[in-house]
């Protein structure tokens, strides 16, 4: 079946055609094509040739040009644009022209990348070496899946060597005296999606690219960057923050794509007063029925691991239905064990299995080959995701489809509204702060017991004053180090990298073990734990149903067993949240009432304990509610950053917030504001937490709390401080257009969640905010009718 | 409050005072923690323990000039004589016992006795080799005993030039468990001081395994101190654990009060114990031998395809029931090797008498394989049924009894083909 044939088809489906909100048709593009370089060793064209590349794109002859100055650079193109010639090329040029002195590190995110270009690369390597003979090159992973007993062969024969952070944190680094013949060779990094490098991730793996280049130096070899991106608002400033250093970017798309229909579609409103529409899964579910056939091949991405489970359900029972192969089915996530991984992507790639159903882990550029159709069930919260998922779908030079479903949420609703930011927008920033002082602190205890430090000049590539007064720290309270002769050297029996986790999060995962057979099923990060394990839940594993029977939080065990049930469980969660100190405040300069300034924003530290209290057992298919239970789990403490939005004493009487019923519109209109953040900032709505109080006990006044949902922060709350006028326009776009009266999913949640007066209360503020009195006033004055309304319906 | 505390803890080791558990009484507890935290940043940390004048150090060591430059360390002599003669020392039964042929080439006069102290069991390149004990033999039995320290970590690489300057004199190593920590530690340090190293590892007697292959039967662990209070009679007093060494290190570094000396002490008698050791270790074997050591030299003879010599051990092991089917298993492996099947033949059937399952299973293929008597092979095979419910249960015993049925149907398939 062909893509037209599909679009008519779904275009003259009552049940979806007029629901079709944008068709945005992207035109296909021819190539434009440059020849190899001269300077290319002729085994290498002619692998390439054998391979059936017989030139070259003219971005990549451009990355290849660049690379073979020895200046860093970053692609940042497309999905299958043919990133990964534009580095392995001059790598193994580099490596032949040696006889293997020159050596590489390749980066990659995932293992399951790593060990696709393992596989990639060592094809190229055959092809060069059965041409020039007597060359000996190797390339190999090396993760925490390499068996001990070959780990010293290949530490002393690779000349590519494929790993992750995680490895090259914890394994590498820290035994670099083992390493000694790769890091003297060392001419190239190789960091593959490097988008996927943001937040506290980011910015440990900028410190761990600073270690690894100081040992590099210390071996006497001078590495370049080669790094590849999908498509980011400010790949020069992160590529900067991340090498260290400035790198040259290479965006110009020259390789040919077919083109492709990208629909968006918004479910039917199922309670127009409510503002409550059909449920994006739902819809996935109905959809799959036209979309899918055996025919071709399809894959869903859906938001969360839950998800996973509940849609392979549905499509599985759905496909049982109609007669068809249920095993053509499978469902992909993380928290799979490595095997089952590599075994469905084996099956996409010679089209055994037709439709898969993902998390953003085939977001990525994991060789699944490339596929016809790909739904988006519900925004992935980026425009690079997004784009990323729907580039999944598009063989070379035929056409492709891409569905997003939008959900009810403010984000998704604003993408329909606004379908522009999709197609024609800036894309998101990436964030990091590599020199934020905990990540920065623990990433000095790995550096330090790498390589000693020098007082006078740390060179670690963040400022040496920082460097200095942590290093003293260290030296000092912390007794890890040992200072003399303006030296720092490691003086502990710890081996730090151990205690440091890259994602900021105590590294402690639960093993999750089916109670009957015994069997290792996969695992859990602890923090993820208190609403996905509790003794009751219902945990999908491969769209089979499982039920918590008890949960050792402990020993981070869970002992579930298979069940047969119709419902799934959702955990609530209670969140408390402390200021601790302010490091900046400053009063709104814009926005004034009665001569004063209508609101401070505050930036500083808050201490937030997220407590799971009770599930909720919901039906498949109805999601009707079917009972609930309680939890009794311990709670989830940090400290983080966070953004403060505090209201002064006379706007907030304006609004008459203290009357009753209007607390709920500030709970909303918070609520909104974190929803819409990942506008702004490369994140997703879940990397903020937020909270509301009429009276703060900290500031004495109504304030809108929203904090860094990661340990120690990530100056997320930092941008947010400095984009704050954006999100409070964006917010009020959003009340305006949204046809609801009294709050829905789409703004600030449903009315029975935010009261009769919430939607009146929340625009009132939102005018408020951005200095408009009187329609601040006009709103309030108009809602009294409103709520009547509410009351009757 | 648990985890945070915990994660602070991590962090600095600063937390002492703990919050107390009350949640109402939380904030006002973190706040606090966090003044203190930033108060001890402004002011550079907190006050350290008072230094205390006493020097740590061992009075007679030495600054002595290396080829990168002054390191020191502390000689030490004793007149004792080893617990064999040093002339006609003989390393022939290392050889079977580390199933090693090079050592065969171990001589005294050109050996260094090894023990480093370390910072970290773990390894990495944060992990300091800061005691180095190197013990010589001379000829009139006399021991000579270096023991290098690494005053100060800036220091390393000239600390370290000496000791790979020391070792390069050498032909051989003797250590214990030197092969797994000892070497590597030190070849990973000379390898970031870009020193080449000259680690005598060519022929290296790791007495660990040594010991447990030659005693193992006799000792309830192979440490070092089991080894020398099963084996040598020696029984340390006051003796400061290899693992307190690095605080002591740590402590000296820092000025304060350290157990240092104890260091010293220890690392040196540990290098002793090595001499003593190793003279244990390749005593002749004899009639009078333990037969479980003629077992131990027996496999180590046939694992370096020393026919004869492994025969010859194996004649020692006789009539020992308590090792009588490993000896036996031996004995027919070797003799198969050495005469063929047929000539091991007897010795399966004596094993098989004795119960051995595998046995009797190999006995049945190998007449089956000549096409030798079908009811005797047949026999073998009911034989070999009952006997695998002695084997241990698990993959073995189901091992034993796929191979029995294997053989079973081929039998019965050959028949029904005539």
């Amino acid at each position: 079946m062909n893509v037209d044939t599909l679009l008519r088809r779904l275009r003259a489906n009552p049940s979806f055609g007029p629901f079709v909100r944008h068709v945005e048709e992207l035109p296909g593009a021819d190539g434009s094509y440059c020849s190899f370089p001269d300077w290319l060793h002729p085994a290498l064209s002619r692998a390439c040739a054998d391979r059936g590349i017989d030139r070259l794109y003219s971005h990549q002859f451009d990355a290849l040009e660049i690379a073979h100055a020895r200046r860093d650079l970053c692609i940042s193109t497309s999905t299958a644009s043919g990133k990964t010639l534009c580095y392995n090329l001059p790598v193994l040029d580099r490596a032949i022209r040696t006889d293997g002195a020159a050596k590489a590190i390749y980066l990659f995110p995932t293992k399951a990348l790593a060990q696709d270009q393992v596989a990639e690369l060592t094809d190229l390597i055959t092809r060069v070496t059965a041409i020039e003979h007597g060359l000996d090159l190797r390339c190999f992973t090396y993760d925490g899946d390499t068996p001990p007993g070959v780990r010293r062969k290949l530490r002393e024969r690779g000349n590519i060597v494929v790993t992750n952070p995680w490895m090259l944190h914890q394994g590498i680094l820290p035994n670099h005296a083992k390493w000694v013949d790769l890091f003297r060779g060392l001419e190239f990094i190789v960091l593959d999606e490097v988008h996927t490098l943001s937040g506290v991730f980011g910015s440990h793996v900028a410190n761990v690219l600073r270690r690894l280049v100081r040992i590099a130096r210390y071996y006497g070899s001078n590495p370049i960057f080669i790094a590849s991106s999908a498509t980011i608002g400010n790949p020069r400033e992160h590529l900067a923050r991340l090498a260290g250093r400035p790198v040259e970017i290479i965006d110009r798309e020259s390789a040919p794509r077919g083109e492709k229909t990208f629909l968006i579609y918004n479910p039917p409103l199922l309670n127009a007063v409510a503002g409550l529409r059909a449920s994006a899964l739902e819809e996935a579910r109905k959809l799959a029925d036209v979309v899918t056939s055996d025919e071709h091949q399809s894959i869903f991405f859906v938001r969360t691991r839950p998800q996973v489970e509940i849609l392979v359900k549905y499509l599985k029972d759905s496909a049982r239905a109609h007669g068809r192969d249920a095993d053509r089915i499978r469902g992909y996530r993380g928290g799979y064990l490595p095997d089952l991984r590599r075994a469905i992507e084996r099956d996409l790639r010679d089209g055994t299995v037709k439709t898969v159903v993902s998390t953003n882990a085939l977001e990525l550029g994991i060789d699944v080959g490339r596929l016809d159709v790909a739904v988006l069930v519900g925004y992935p919260g980026t425009v690079a995701s997004a784009w990323q998922q729907a580039g999944r779908a598009g063989r070379r030079s035929q056409p492709s489809l891409a569905i997003l479903i939008a959900r009810s949420s403010p984000m998704d609703q604003y993408i329909t509204q606004e379908p522009g930011y999709l197609f024609h927008g800036a894309r998101e920033h990436a964030t990091i702060n590599p020199n934020n002082t905990i990540i920065l602190a623990n990433q000095l205890k790995c550096a330090a017991f790498e390589l000693p430090f020098h007082r006078e000049n740390p060179d670690f590539g963040a400022p040496d004053a920082d460097v200095r007064e942590i290093l003293d720290y260290l030296a000092g309270d912390a007794q890890l180090l040992h200072l003399e002769n303006d030296t720092y050297h490691w003086s502990s029996e710890a081996y730090p990298a151990q205690d440091v986790s890259l994602e900021g999060e105590d590294s402690d995962d639960v093993t999750i073990v089916d109670s009957e057979t015994r069997k290792v099923l996969g695992l859990l990060a602890r923090p993820a734990s208190i609403v996905e394990l509790y003794e009751g839940a219902i945990y999908g594993h491969q769209g089979e149903t499982y039920q918590v029977e008890r949960f050792d939080y402990d020993g981070r065990r869970a002992y579930i067993k298979p069940v047969v049930t119709d419902f799934y469980t959702e955990a609530q969660t209670d969140t408390d949240v402390r200021w601790l100190r302010e490091d900046k405040r400053s009063p709104c300069a814009a926005a004034r009432f009665e001569g004063n300034a209508v609101f401070d924003i505050v930036l500083g530290e808050v201490h937030v304990t997220t407590v799971a209290t009770m599930f909720k057992k919901i039906r498949f298919y109805t999601r009707e509610n079917v009972g609930a239970g309680e939890i009794h789990l311990p709670g989830e403490e940090m400290l983080t950053d966070a953004f403060g939005l505090v209201l002064a004493p006379d706007a907030a009487a304006a609004v008459a917030l203290n009357d009753a019923n209007r607390g709920g519109g500030l709970r909303g209109f918070a609520s909104l504001m974190k929803q819409l953040a990942p506008l702004f900032i490369k994140c997703e709505p879940s990397d903020f937490g937020h909270s509301v109080e009429l009276r703060s006990p900290h500031f004495g006044r109504p304030a809108i709390t929203i904090f860094d949902r990661h340990r120690d922060g990530v100056g997320l709350s930092e941008t947010l401080y400095h984009c704050i006028y954006d999100l409070l326009a964006a917010a009020r776009a959003v009340l305006n257009r949204c046809d609801c009266k009294f709050g829905c999913p789409a703004c600030i949640g449903p009315a029975d969640e935010v009261g009769s007066r919430g939607k009146a209360t929340a625009r009132a503020l939102s005018e408020l905010l951005l200095g408009n009195r009187d329609a601040a006033l006009a709103a309030i004055a108009g809602d009294a009718p409103a709520a009547r309304e509410m009351a009757e319906y | 409050m648990g985890a945070l505390r915990d994660r602070l803890l991590q962090f600095g080791g600063v937390v002492r005072a703990a919050a107390p558990e009350a949640a109402a009484s939380d904030s006002a507890a973190i706040r606090n923690l966090l003044l203190k935290r930033d108060a001890r940043r402004a002011t550079g940390g907190r006050e350290r323990a008072a230094a205390v004048p006493q020097c740590a150090l061992p009075d007679d060591l030495m600054e002595l000039e290396g080829p990168s430059g002054a390191f020191c360390a502390r000689d030490e002599a004793t007149a004792a004589t080893p617990p064999g003669n040093v002339d006609i020392f003989d390393p022939a039964n290392l050889v079977y016992f580390a199933k090693d042929e090079r050592l065969s080439k171990l001589q005294l006069s050109s050996a260094v006795f090894l023990d480093t102290e370390t910072t970290s069991l773990s390894g990495g390149a944060g992990v300091l080799v800061f005691m180095i004990g190197i013990g010589k033999l001379a000829g009139d039995g006399s021991f000579h005993l270096r023991q290098f320290f690494l005053t100060s970590p800036s220091r390393e690489r000239a600390m370290l030039a000496a000791v790979a300057d020391e070792l390069g004199r050498h032909a051989s190593a003797i250590t214990f468990f030197g092969k797994v920590f000892d070497r590597h530690r030190l070849e990973d340090k000379f390898k970031i001081h870009g020193i080449p190293s000259q680690f005598p590892a060519d022929v290296h007697a790791d007495l660990y395994h040594i010991t447990r292959a030659r005693f193992g039967w006799k000792l309830s662990d192979v440490r070092l101190r089991t080894v020398e209070s099963s084996l040598l009679n020696i029984q340390r007093i006051d003796d400061l654990p290899g693992s307190e060494a690095p605080r002591a290190y740590f402590d000296y570094l820092a000025k304060r009060p350290s157990m240092l000396a104890r260091v010293f002490e220890h690392n040196a008698t540990d290098v002793r114990s090595l001499v003593n050791l190793l003279f244990r270790c390749a005593a002749p074997l004899d009639e009078k031998s333990d037969p479980r050591e003629q077992l131990s030299a027996a496999k180590g003879a046939f694992a370096l395809k020393r026919r004869a010599e492994c025969a010859k051990f194996l004649k020692f092991t006789e009539n020992d029931s308590r090792i009588a089917l490993a000896a036996l298993r031996l004995e027919a492996d070797n003799t198969k090797k050495t005469s063929g099947a047929a000539a091991a033949r007897p010795i399966l059937y004596k094993l098989s008498e004795l119960g051995c399952c595998e046995s009797t299973l190999e006995l049945a293929r190998s007449l089956a394989r000549e096409k030798g008597g079908r009811g005797e092979v047949k026999r073998l095979l009911e034989l070999a049924d009952l006997q695998s419910n002695g084997v241990p249960a698990g993959a073995g015993r189901d091992r034993v009894r796929a191979a029995i049925c294997a053989l079973k149907v081929k039998l019965s398939n050959a028949e029904s083909e005539m």
